[in-house]
C-alpha cells in the first residue's frame, strides 16, 4: 500500500494582496492598462481631426472635461511608475560587453535615465518653440 | 555544555501528517532562543525536546545544502541562515508551490527532474580526432573574464526558495522555473560548452524562458544572490536570437530548393 499522500496547495485568487512585493509587480503590469487607454484616446483624436474642424475641435473640449484630466494625471503617473521599474530591469536584461569590459548595471542605470532627461527636455523645448 | 535562555518565542509550525490529516493545520510551541539561534535550530529544539513527530529537512547548517527551506511569515527562507532575533513573531510552513509530503518537507522530485531536463553539464560537440569514442581527457582552458560571464548563475544551491517565490509557477507548474533555467544559462555562458543548441528547445517552448513575466521576486528571496530572474531574462534574448538565425536558414534553405 503507498502510503504516500502529499497535499497540494492552488494558488488562491488574491495570492498578490498578500505580499508588497506581488503588490508593487501586479501594479506595475496595471499600468499597461493606462497607456492602453492613453493611446486609444490618441487615436481617437487623430479620427476626429480626418472628420473635420468641428470634430477635431469637441475632441480638444473633450479633453478639458475635469475626469479627463483626472485620467491624464493618473496615466502620466502610471508611465512613470512603468519607466522606473523598466529602467531598473533593464540592464538585467541587456548585458552590455566590450570585449573583457561589462558595463556596470549602475551606470547602464544612470545612463537610462540621463537618455529620459535629455529626451524629454528636448521635446519640451520643441513644443515651447512651436507654440510661439 | 549549559546555555542559558532567556527569552522565549511563540512559533507557529505547520504540520501535515498524511495518515491523519485532510489538510495542513498550525501547531503552536514555545521555544527559547538566544540571538544566535536559527529558525532551523528551533525546530530541532522542538524535534528534541517538545515533539518528535515533527518532520523537517536539513543538512549542512550553513546555507551549502539547500535542505532546509521554508516558508517563514508567508516568505521563502533557509532555517539555517534565518533567526529568530530579527522577528516578534513567527509562522513557519513547508516551501509554497510544491505539494506537501509530512509537516514542513515538501516533494521538491519535479523541481530535481526540471533540473536535469536542461542538460545542467559541459557539452562538447565532437570527440576529438586523437580520441575517437575515447572520453575527453584535454584540459579546456578559460580565462577569469570568460569565467565571469557565468560565475554568478553557478553559485545555485538548488534550495528551491525561486520556485516557493515564483506566482507562474504557482500557477502553472509546468513552467521550467528560474533555477532550471538559471542552471541553461549558466551552461550557455560557458566558453567550454557547446551545448547550447541542445539547451534552446527547453528555453524556446512555452514551458520556457517566456512563461516568466519578470516579477523577479526569485532574485530577491535567493539566498546565494544568483539573481535567476536575470539569467531567464537574458535567455529570452538568446531565445530571440535564436528565433531570428532559425528563421534565416529556414528561408535560406527554401531558396536554395
Amino acid at each position: 500500500m503507498n502510503a504516500r499522500k502529499p497535499y497540494s496547495i492552488t494558488q488562491r485568487p488574491g495570492w498578490w494582496l498578500h505580499n508588497s512585493f506581488f503588490f508593487w509587480y501586479m501594479l506595475r503590469e496595471a499600468t499597461s492598462l493606462f497607456v492602453g487607454l492613453y493611446c486609444v484616446i490618441l487615436l481617437t483624436g487623430l479620427y476626429r481631426l480626418s472628420q473635420g474642424e468641428i470634430a477635431w475641435n469637441s475632441w480638444l473640449t473633450s479633453l478639458t472635461h475635469p475626469a479627463s484630466i483626472a485620467f491624464h494625471c493618473l496615466a502620466l503617473m502610471a508611465a512613470l511608475y512603468h519607466a522606473v521599474t523598466w529602467f531598473k530591469l533593464a540592464p538585467k536584461i541587456m548585458v552590455v560587453r566590450l570585449g573583457d569590459w561589462t558595463l556596470p548595471q549602475k551606470s547602464m542605470l544612470v545612463g537610462q535615465w540621463l537618455i529620459f532627461a535629455v529626451c524629454s527636455i528636448s521635446l519640451l523645448f520643441v513644443l515651447l518653440w512651436i507654440g510661439k | 555544555m549549559t546555555t542559558t535562555h532567556s527569552k522565549t518565542m511563540q512559533i507557529e509550525v505547520q504540520r501535515y501528517r498524511p495518515e491523519v490529516d485532510e489538510e495542513p493545520w498550525m501547531q503552536l510551541y514555545e521555544v527559547p532562543y538566544t540571538d544566535d539561534t536559527s529558525i532551523l535550530e528551533a525546530l530541532q529544539f522542538i524535534e528534541d525536546e517538545l515533539d518528535p513527530s515533527l518532520s523537517f529537512r536539513w543538512s549542512c547548517r550553513m546555507a551549502i545544502c539547500g535542505s532546509c527551506g521554508f516558508m517563514v511569515n508567508g516568505v521563502p527562507k533557509l532555517g539555517c541562515n534565518t533567526f529568530l532575533r530579527d522577528y516578534s513573531s513567527l509562522q513557519v510552513a513547508a516551501l509554497a508551490n510544491f505539494p506537501i509530503e509530512r509537516d514542513l518537507v515538501s516533494d521538491i522530485s519535479d523541481f530535481v527532474a526540471k533540473l536535469e531536463t536542461v542538460k545542467p553539464y559541459l557539452i562538447r560537440n565532437e570527440p576529438s580526432e586523437q580520441n575517437g569514442s575515447q572520453p575527453i581527457v584535454e584540459a579546456f582552458t578559460q580565462t577569469p573574464a570568460q569565467q565571469s560571464r557565468y560565475q554568478q548563475f553557478s553559485d545555485c544551491i538548488n534550495c528551491g526558495l525561486c520556485y516557493a517565490a515564483c506566482p507562474q509557477f504557482g500557477r502553472n507548474s509546468e513552467f521550467l522555473g528560474p533555477a532550471a533555467l538559471a542552471l541553461a544559462h549558466r551552461y550557455n555562458e560557458d566558453s567550454r560548452d557547446q551545448g547550447s543548441q541542445q539547451r534552446m528547445p527547453f528555453l524556446n517552448a512555452e514551458e520556457g524562458v517566456w512563461s516568466c513575466t519578470f516579477v523577479g521576486y526569485c532574485s530577491e528571496v535567493c539566498p546565494k544572490s544568483v539573481d535567476p530572474a536575470a539569467a531567464i531574462n537574458q535567455g529570452k534574448v538568446a531565445s530571440t536570437v535564436d528565433y531570428g538565425f532559425n528563421l534565416l536558414s529556414l528561408a535560406r534553405s527554401k531558396e536554395e530548393q
